[in-house]
């Protein structure tokens, strides 16, 4: 990003945060977009990094910074996600229940069986795939981004995987990896 | 070749609605510089801000602990030189004054699931004061706990019963008044909530720990969990120097299926249902709120659970 305006009183906090915020913009958006439509997905990205300006001494330095920016987002988003549920049960406009299945999520519908099953999932359950399938982390990184031990991220991923394979079997899909190339296909039965 | 080495990964990232590195090619003609310029417009955030907020957050946290159940930072144990009670070191709100122990604390019991915990119960001038202890045992501990009015059934004194004009806060949202409720044997259960196991201070607990106060004759405690399981909860009969005929219960439930994603301990629990030595119910419990202040499992559901 090169078109960021010049802003009186900058100084070094501006600095490193102007460095932060531009190494990580598109990676707040894309986590934000990954999980809300496009009007919601502004507002996480604005009050995420509002929220890493005003702490900015508690955002760690070097690549660690974005770790912390996924655990704000994720908060964010959590929060908006719960008042938009208050709002739709005061003005009675659930249509449907949303129930144990939580809030439904961003998916490519085209992607059938998966999708189902990943739609079905509970949602921290989706949170934590998607955080190593969308983001690209490992149990070490997610652990830091919920705040849990690194053995326990390993463990609920584990968890998840399990739970998304046993849920993509009862829509009639199911994981297969090529013992060759490690290479995935869905399988329909 | 994929790069997931786990075929679960490789088939989730094919959901994925966009790829960071599109949004990288389209960032120079984002919103990026404007939201830039507005964020750092803004005043910045002090230690001085941030201390009066956690003092701000503990005393509403307490107030809410008055009269059911709220998450408690707990900065030092042993508060006073004789009385050593948890439930001495919070602060008094205007409407909420701060509970004075009239014994030190005592241990119901104590586990570890990750991290250490214990079950302490004391007397004090609002009745009976109990709380889940749990912490990293780095000089600060976190806990659940409430006191104030409780509705069991007994000859209980006042430091234990607590006063029935007193307000209770009844979840979900109001407060009403406790007086004039019936009799109960059993109280619905308190407890670390899922939710904190993920993101917060009982986040290296591996277990939901739930807990409540018994009647005395009350010889077995079931917890109906929202997954359709029942759980038989762990009982404490009696304990000395509570000075009061109380039982109190427990269980470690384990993090998996069924629990729905929420910070509600009663979306966990159910209905606790208290039931005597011959194994007949004595007491049938959901989560009370403001329209089912005694909890009445045949009294109207909160609006969220409708």
């Amino acid at each position: 990003m090169s078109s960021l305006p010049d802003v009186s009183g900058a100084g070094s906090r501006r600095d490193h945060f102007q460095a932060v915020y531009e190494a990580n913009y598109h990676r707040v958006l894309g986590y934000a977009l990954r999980r809300v439509g496009r009007d919601d997905a502004a507002d996480v990205v604005a009050e995420t990094f509002l929220v890493a300006w005003r702490r900015f001494d508690e955002v760690p330095a070097g690549e660690a910074a974005r770790l912390w920016l996924y655990g704000t987002a994720r908060r964010v988003v959590a929060n908006q996600q719960r008042g938009k549920r208050r709002r739709e049960r005061l003005t009675q406009r659930i249509q449907t229940d949303v129930g144990h299945e939580g809030e439904p999520c961003r998916v490519d519908d085209s992607l059938g069986a998966v999708a189902a099953a990943f739609a079905r999932l509970r949602a921290d359950d989706r949170e934590l795939l998607a955080l190593v399938a969308w983001e690209g982390l490992d149990a070490r990184e997610v652990a830091q981004v919920c705040g849990c031990s690194r053995n326990a991220a390993r463990i609920r991923i584990h968890r998840a995987r399990r739970r998304f394979a046993h849920k993509l079997a009862r829509v009639g899909g199911s994981v297969k990896q090529n013992p060759v190339g490690g290479h995935v296909s869905e399988a329909y039965e | 070749m994929s790069k997931y080495a786990n075929p679960v990964d490789a088939l989730i990232a094919e959901l994925a609605p966009v790829r960071d590195d599109e949004l990288l090619a389209a960032q120079g003609s984002s919103d990026a510089p404007a939201l830039f310029a507005t964020i750092v417009a803004s005043p910045a955030d002090t230690g001085a801000d941030r201390q009066l907020r956690r003092r701000r957050g503990r005393a509403l946290a307490f107030a809410a602990a008055v009269v059911l159940a709220a998450v408690l930072s707990i900065p030092a144990l042993g508060v006073g030189e004789e009385i050593v009670s948890i439930f001495g070191g919070w602060p008094s709100e205007p409407d909420y004054p701060a509970p004075v122990p009239s014994a030190s604390d005592l241990i119901i019991v104590s586990g570890e699931h990750g991290v250490a915990w214990k079950l302490v119960a004391t007397r004090s001038d609002q009745g009976l004061c109990l709380g889940l202890v749990y912490g990293s045992g780095r000089g600060e501990e976190v806990g659940q706990a409430s006191c104030g009015y409780v509705d069991l059934r007994g000859d209980l004194d006042p430091e234990v019963r607590g006063d029935p004009s007193t307000k209770c806060l009844a979840s979900p949202t109001e407060v009403v008044s406790c007086g004039s409720l019936p009799r109960h044997w059993i109280d619905f259960a308190y407890g670390t909530d899922p939710d904190p196991h993920f993101t917060g201070p009982g986040k290296d607990l591996t277990r939901i720990i739930v807990f409540g106060a018994t009647a005395a004759d009350v010889a077995r405690v079931d917890l109906l969990l929202t997954n359709g399981e029942t759980v038989r909860a762990r009982l404490v009969e009696q304990p000395q120097g509570i000075g009061a005929h109380l039982n109190f219960y427990w269980a470690a439930l384990p993090l998996e299926d069924g629990y729905t994603e929420s910070a509600e301990l009663r979306i966990v629990i159910e209905m606790v249902i208290a039931r005597d030595s011959a194994g007949h119910v004595l007491e049938r419990r959901v989560a009370a709120w403001n329209g089912n202040p005694t909890g009445d499992p045949d009294g109207p559901p909160p609006p969220s659970a409708q």
